[in-house]
């Protein structure tokens, strides 16, 4: 079969340009260890309370050293429980100093959820029975809001929380 | 090259698809505007209709339902042209429309009456009545029935053609029903041992990322389905509209065995942020679903060469002139065009989403939505009314006149104005991180909510125009189905330059490609899918009352 | 006229170099934006 002189010229450029993008992705994710959200940690999702990471008065956020943070959630239709304040009102706003490390974990109770910090990298599926993590750096201060990005049903879109960067 | 005119009987088949297809774009239309309107936070929804219901409604019969029933009853035209149909066949063909259609009812049924508001994707442990999924079954049902019957016409055909090349449109619907049949064989596999028996409570708990990776197994190779029926008319019916010769026939089968190959094995790009995937299977499958752009820039180029080479015939020597020359003021041609325009932002978005990482960024935000409004609402759509043209007239022995081929015109530039409004707004406020599927919400009142509320009035701006595009698109159906003037309307089928090189014939051994294709799958699939079962959490109970039953 | 349009047809395709010109320049338009485009989305993830 024939390929047209400039169309191969065409394929090298379109090909290589393809190649490129796998390189520079795959630098990112197996050196730089930039994947995207891929925990493999199984759990039941009726016995959240009996987890170390998920018993109510572990969620939300927790200091774990200097500018490293850990923050705790379990979706459920239709909130994100990030745990209790002192009045033991529920948490709706989680507040994390500029520049520091942040691990996000989560996990659904029942169906599946989507956890958004909007304008930030953070971005996961929450599935039943699986632990979602992804850890960042929180560096440009400002209110975000978190969203639920999956459909769960029809209070998907009351599904909702702040992280603020101060 | 050797064609069979379409007998009546035949044509009649084929119109009885368009029918639906077209009934569909009417209320999957009517919903996005809808969608849209109530998205501005400044309409809602009467009698208590809910948002995800009209949603799902949606979805289904723009998706699943207008597409299908359009390919379906396209390709049976094809078949029957160009390598024939027996009556029996024929009445075959029958069989599969009404069990598609059937299945059509039963889920539509589900979805107005509450039953079913878990959208086309239908996730698990999300349930819906199981007369939902039995009814989305029948549709698949009905579709490996048309597979089989075009399996055997061109089988048929060969038979009596011991040395000949298949023709090029009859090899591109057996490798577009191919893919599909190795396709909903995922989903068969999904919904008849999984979700069919845990929502008929036969089994207590639901393994919900088999299911969903089980469906994205499925999903992907879906847009493909929706996408080489265009790349057919754009390959193999274009040139003759424009004057032109095919480019390459053999360029075109292989870039068609490339779509066979690489369009199932790369599921896990729709499932990137996902938990319990190994990030580096999901990485082979973004490598995977790299090479499925392959075959899409072989077509960038042939359509070119297609183009330049018509004008270059006409006389046009300087660079671009023969762009010009193109029959710009023919709407079978127009549409198309405008079509493959707005699949080069499509494609190239496409790639961006595919991108391990970058999916991060746009994953369930509502710049998804944007993308596939321009691929399969725009590329796939248009070229599937640029195909309407002409087929509906010659499937009921009328013709195009130059007062609807204007319409088509119009009707055109409203679509692709009114989607580059709302496509490019559902782009921006994505990457802004607004999600999809969404009905209107403040959330917590924050600022970025404020910036995606702007976005969300000009999208229903876009959406509006869009409407008309619909409203205008169905009016040229029913003046071509019914009322223009009685004559004979061209399928134009082109044909191959007289001197063409000879088409190799490794390209015709089903064997091999069949082979490679599920050789890839196994490679891409056996052990992530070993894995999911093996180390697989307690099984998920149905959730009911999140979707309202 | 013809019979020389026509062998000069012919020959084109005994070397198969059709002049594209046109569409060469065409495809690497695209192909820059799709490289453009795919490096800019790559620079937003990076520095957010
Ligand atoms: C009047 C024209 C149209 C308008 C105004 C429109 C509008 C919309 C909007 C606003 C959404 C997103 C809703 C949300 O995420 O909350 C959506 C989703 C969708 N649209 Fe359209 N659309 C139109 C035509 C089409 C066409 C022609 C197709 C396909 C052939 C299509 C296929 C889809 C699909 C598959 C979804 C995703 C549904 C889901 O997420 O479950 N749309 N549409
Ligand atoms: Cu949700
Ligand atoms: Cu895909």
């Amino acid at each position: 079969m024939h390929l047209h002189r400039y169309e191969k010229i065409w394929l090298v450029f379109g090909i290589g340009s393809l190649v490129l993008f796998l390189l520079v992705l795959g630098f990112s994710a197996f050196y730089k260890g930039m994947q995207p959200q891929s925990a493999i940690e199984v759990c039941d999702p009726n016995e959240l309370e009996r987890t170390e990471d998920f018993k109510p008065e572990n969620l939300g956020v927790t200091k774990v050293d200097e500018g490293k943070y850990i923050v705790n959630m379990v979706a459920s239709a239709f909130n994100y429980d990030f745990g209790t304040d002192e009045d033991g009102k529920p948490v709706r706003k989680i507040r994390i100093p500029k520049g520091s490390q942040v691990l996000f974990q989560a996990t659904t109770k029942d169906v599946i959820h989507g956890f958004q910090v909007a304008g930030t990298n953070v971005n996961m599926m929450l599935e039943p029975g699986f632990v979602s993590r992804y850890e960042t750096k929180l560096d440009k201060p400002g209110e975000y809001t978190v969203v639920c990005n999956e459909y769960c049903g029809v209070g998907h879109h009351l599904m909702f929380a702040t992280v603020e960067v101060y | 090259m050797q064609e069979f005119p379409l007998t009546k009987p035949q044509k009649k088949l084929s119109m009885s698809f368009m029918y639906v297809a077209f009934i569909s774009l009417l209320i999957g239309g009517l919903m996005g505007l809808l969608q849209v309107l109530v998205r501005t936070g400044k309409f809602t929804l009467p009698f208590g209709i809910d948002y995800y219901q009209v949603l799902t409604v949606h979805g289904v019969i723009l998706a699943l339902v207008m597409t299908t029933f359009f390919i379906i009853g396209f390709q049976y035209s094809i078949m029957a042209k160009t390598v024939g149909m027996t009556d029996k066949q024929r009445r075959l063909a029958w069989l599969s429309f009404w069990v598609m259609l059937a299945g059509t009812i039963l889920a539509a049924a589900m979805i107005l009456l509450g039953q079913g508001s878990v959208l086309y994707t239908f996730y698990t442990p999300l349930r819906a009545h199981p007369i939902f999924y039995i009814g989305l079954t029948l549709v698949i049902v009905g579709t490996w029935i048309a597979a089989g019957i075009n399996f055997r016409q061109l089988y048929l055909w060969k038979k009596e053609h011991k040395d000949e090349k298949s023709p090029l449109l009859a090899f591109m619907v057996t490798i577009n029903m191919i893919m599909w049949c190795i396709a909903t064989l995922g989903l068969a596999a999904s919904v008849l041992f999984h979700i069919l028996p845990w929502s008929l409570g036969y089994k207590a708990t639901i393994n919900v990322l088999l299911t969903r990776t089980l469906f994205w197994y499925f999903g992907h190779p879906l847009v493909y389905f929706w996408l080489l029926p265009a790349y057919m008319a754009w390959y193999a019916i274009l040139p003759k509209i424009i004057g032109g010769k095919i480019f390459s026939d053999g360029l075109a089968r292989l870039s068609f065995i490339l779509f066979l190959m690489f369009s199932i094995p790369v599921g896990f790009h729709h499932q990137l942020t996902e938990p319990g995937i190994d990030p580096l299977w999901k990485y082979i499958q973004v490598t995977l679903t790299m090479a499925v752009v392959v075959p899409t820039l072989m077509t960038a180029f042939s359509l070119f060469a297609t183009f330049e080479t018509t004008g270059r015939k006409k006389g046009y020597t300087s660079l671009f002139g023969w762009f010009k020359k193109l029959p710009w003021k023919d709407a079978r041609f127009f549409a198309m065009f405008v079509g493959m325009l707005f699949f080069i932002p499509g494609g190239i978005g496409g790639i961006i989403n595919a991108s391990h990482q970058l999916n991060q960024m746009v994953h369930n935000t509502v710049w998804v939505t944007g993308h596939f409004h321009l691929t399969v609402a725009t590329a796939v759509m248009l070229t599937f009314f640029a195909i309407a043209y002409w087929l509906v007239p010659h499937l009921t022995g009328r013709t195009l006149t130059p007062g609807i081929n204007r319409l088509g015109i119009i009707q055109t530039i409203t679509w692709g104005v009114g989607m580059l409004i709302m496509s490019g707004a559902m782009h921006i406020a994505g990457l802004l991180g607004a999600p999809r599927r969404s009905a209107f919400s403040m959330y917590d009142g924050g600022e970025q909510v404020t910036t995606w509320i702007g976005y969300q009035i000009m999208q229903a701006v876009g959406g509006a125009i869009l409407f008309i595009g619909i409203l205008l698109m169905v009016f040229i159906f029913i003046r071509l189905a019914f009322f223009a003037p009685k004559g004979e309307q061209e399928y134009p089928i082109a044909e191959e330059e007289d001197h063409a090189p000879p088409t190799p014939k490794i390209l015709e051994n089903w064997k091999l490609w069949i082979g490679l294709t599920a050789a890839l799958i196994l490679f891409a699939y056996t052990i992530p899918v070993i894995d999911i079962i093996q180390h697989s959490p307690p099984g998920s109970e149905p959730f009911d009352w999140p979707v309202g039953r | 006229m013809k019979t020389e349009f026509e062998t000069k047809q012919q020959t084109e395709f005994k070397h198969g170099e059709e002049k594209l010109p046109g569409t060469l320049i065409a495809v690497l338009l695209l192909g820059i934006a799709m490289v453009v485009s795919w490096f800019g989305a790559y620079g937003l993830f990076l520095s957010r």
